[in-house]
């Protein structure tokens, strides 16, 4: 028995034995193997809009740099991101990181010329984001729109210096925007729906408000296909509904609303006929209405009410202090202000002369608050820009060179508050707004920001003024200038909000 | 003591031995039939009317099957006869069946039937009936789940998702006149059917302003809104 199983183990190892001596004559082309061998980190962190660098130490055994190729490829590891480039061709990596935040791979690849053979080190990249809530200003500068974000201590505490993100658009999306640039605004609602919406004489675009990425061409959101003619945009929450809102765009005269969470921008439904033209401007603090036209054809508010979004005459005005169906004038300016009524100022059609309405439209009648008339205020009429205070009766008024500060509910009188430079005009004025009812509830500087731009025509720079002002009457501390500069032409400006929750 | 190796290696070998007994449920793989897939209102029928589609003369409707059974590496003919008792429709003039086959690795299939529109589906509806029938593929399909019916019609029928308020055959011919749509209307989201609607009131408003005195009425004598 032991003998068979000695010859039966014998056999085994002779066959394994005369296996290995088995002669191979393929005909194959073989190539040194390289014995380079390449040393980084296995992953990297990186800040967006930052300069990313990577030490790499490579032994080439002996051969020279020269007689080697290098190259840094990146892909996103996100699902859905066919994001793939080449970004270097040489041994230092010096890349500025545009991509939004997120995992990707870096690769370096050193390739002998002569043997074509390759080395490779890959390496985890992890891009923080840095876009956060900030002033947006929407510019043109060498022909081109685009925005920048001041993001500064003034505005978040998570800031402790001042830091501009130039060209935002046109660096996060890889193409310039279409058109000359109209206006930029912000959407938030219900704290997880955050964009960014800009008009050009184009159309214009929503962004993401967190990366600022392009989600859509807004004029693949309008339903009945006609052209964009943009003439304004705002975004509005109902106060008495957790985050509910709806935005409006005004279009050629059309006032187009796109309800929370709506897939697209519509004309509400008008009965029997029914015409109008809308204002650039409109009411926004709402409840019993859905939206609010003011009809320039004629000269009245349409409220836009369920179901289905109906606009309708409001009921009648007897004995009111005015006609909101009969104004008869054409509306300069609306927006927002103390108590949270809507301050219209108006041109009489017939007599050209200016009154500041104030409007209560979170009621289902009566809405109509004061009026003051506003035909000798200086320069009122010459005036181009607007700024409401929420939290007094401020009334900011601003011509090419001065602002002024219209004293409606107390001497009714405008004085002039404050005058920029000589070489430069204003192009734009707002109050800085960084709430949003019940989701962002406080700020330090909430509506005691004056903030102008202005533009030089010779040199065709841009600036931005600051100025706290006292939010009850208006006074502005003029030692409190801040100035943020660098832009072109400043053609709007607004606030994008935090990400909810960070 | 040898005994009680011997006991404990009878134990240990019926201990084994037991771990080879197949306790598992075997699927009757000789099993292979198919039904019908009804909706989910268990719904054994369809109607199609043509008055829903406007410009179509000749379509396609497709009656999903279930295979009940395990999936074949070939495909298979399902059988399909017509209840010559239940159907009205002329075979060739208002229908043509399809072949209907379970693909290979495939547990679903369809029923392909031409359906044609002619000109006195205007005053009556057809119905067309089927069966499934036994063959060499499968046997005998379960009988609650083995008729299906197509009811053809040109006459307008008020859609499950109607979102117009009342229904009326004229109000309908006027949605699809306007919109160029009769049916599924739940595909439109909310801002869509807005639109919709303001685009219905604007052609109401100027089918009326060209009729003065003779306003869109339906065939109920009431004036027609949206």
């Amino acid at each position: 028995m032991m003998k068979k199983i000695f010859i039966f183990l014998l056999s085994v190892v002779m066959i394994i034995a005369i296996n290995s001596c088995y002669n191979d004559t393929g005909n194959y082309d073989y190539s040194q193997l390289s014995n380079v061998t390449i040393t980084a980190q296995d992953t990297v962190y990186v800040t967006q809009f930052n300069t990313l660098t990577v030490p790499v130490e490579i032994d080439l055994d002996g051969m020279a740099e020269d007689d080697y190729t290098y190259s840094w490829r990146l892909w996103s590891n996100e699902i859905g991101n066919k994001l793939k480039k080449s970004i270097s061709d040489t041994k230092e990596l010096s890349y500025e990181v545009v991509e939004v935040p997120g995992s990707y791979t870096l690769v370096f690849t050193t390739t002998n010329k002569l043997t074509n053979v390759s080395e490779y080190k890959t390496i985890d990249l992890m891009v923080q984001g840095v876009i956060s809530e900030g002033w947006m200003v929407l510019q043109e500068k060498d022909g081109k729109t685009d925005f920048d974000l001041i993001m500064s201590p003034y505005f978040s505490e998570r800031h402790q210096e001042d830091i501009i993100l130039r060209n935002l658009y046109e660096s996060v999306n890889g193409e310039p925007l279409q058109g000359h640039g109209l206006k930029i605004s912000n959407y938030f609602a219900l704290g997880r729906y955050q964009y960014v919406v800009i008009l050009t004489d184009e159309g214009g675009v929503r962004l993401s408000a967190t990366t600022m990425q392009k989600t859509y061409d807004l004029s693949t959101l309008m339903f009945d296909e006609k052209p964009l003619q943009p003439e304004n945009y705002f975004y509005f929450d109902y106060y008495w509904c957790l985050g509910r809102g709806n935005e409006v765009i005004i279009s050629d005269g059309r006032y187009y609303i796109n309800e929370l969470l709506g897939e697209g921008y519509t004309e509400p439904i008008l009965k029997d006929g029914e015409t109008y033209r809308a204002s650039k401007w409109g009411p926004k603090q709402l409840w019993t209405f859905k939206g609010m036209i003011y009809d320039e054809l004629n000269g009245r508010f349409l409220g836009i009410q369920n179901p289905y979004l109906t606009a309708t005459p409001l009921p009648e005005a007897v004995g009111r202090k005015f006609d909101w169906n009969n104004m008869g004038a054409k509306l300069l300016y609306m927006d927002t202000g103390f108590k949270h009524y809507d301050y219209g100022l108006m041109e009489d059609w017939d007599t050209q002369e200016l009154s500041l309405y104030v409007l209560n439209f979170d009621v289902k009648n009566n809405f109509d608050v004061a009026m003051y008339s506003a035909d000798n205020i200086p320069e009122l009429a010459n005036a181009k820009y607007y700024a409401i205070g929420e939290r007094g009766n401020v009334f900011f008024y601003a011509t090419d060179k001065d602002i002024y500060l219209y004293d409606y509910a107390g001497s009714n009188t405008g004085n002039k508050a404050h005058s920029v430079p000589i070489d430069e005009r204003i192009t734009n004025m707002k109050i800085f707004k960084p709430l949003v009812d019940r989701y962002i509830t406080s700020h330090p500087y909430d509506n005691k920001i004056l903030i102008l731009s202005t533009h030089n025509d010779n040199t065709g720079e841009g600036k931005i003024y600051m100025y706290k002002f006292n939010e009850s009457v208006g006074t502005i501390e003029k030692e409190s200038e801040k100035v943020f500069d660098g832009f072109g032409r400043i053609l709007d400006m607004d606030y994008n909000y935090a990400k909810y929750g960070s | 003591m040898k005994q009680i190796n011997k006991i404990f290696g009878v134990l240990l070998l019926l201990i084994a031995l037991s771990g080879c007994n197949n306790k598992y449920l075997e699927y009757d793989e000789s099993l292979s039939t198919v039904r019908f897939i009804y909706n989910i209102a268990e719904q054994d029928s369809v109607t199609y009317s043509f008055a829903l589609h406007p410009g179509v003369s000749e379509d396609v409707i497709d009656i999903p099957i279930q295979l009940i059974g395990l999936t074949s590496p070939v495909d298979r003919e399902v059988g399909v006869e017509i209840d010559k008792e239940k159907t009205t429709a002329k075979e060739n003039d208002n229908f043509i069946i399809g072949q209907s086959v379970i693909q290979a690795d495939s547990i679903t299939g369809k029923l392909r039937v031409n359906v044609k529109k002619t000109s006195n589906l205007e005053d009556e509806s057809l119905v067309i009936a089927f069966k499934l029938s036994e063959n060499a593929n499968f046997a005998s399909s379960p009988i609650d789940k083995s008729t299906y019916k197509i009811i053809l019609t040109s006459k307008l029928i008020e859609p499950s998702d109607w979102p117009f308020n009342e229904y009326s055959r004229v109000k309908h011919e006027f949605v699809i006149k306007v919109t160029g749509k009769g049916t599924n209307y739940s595909e439109w989201n909310a801002q869509e059917l807005i639109y919709y609607i303001g685009e219905l009131n604007k052609a109401l408003y100027e089918y009326n302003k060209e009729h003065p005195g003779d306003f869109l009425t339906d065939e109920n004598g009431l004036l027609v809104t949206f």
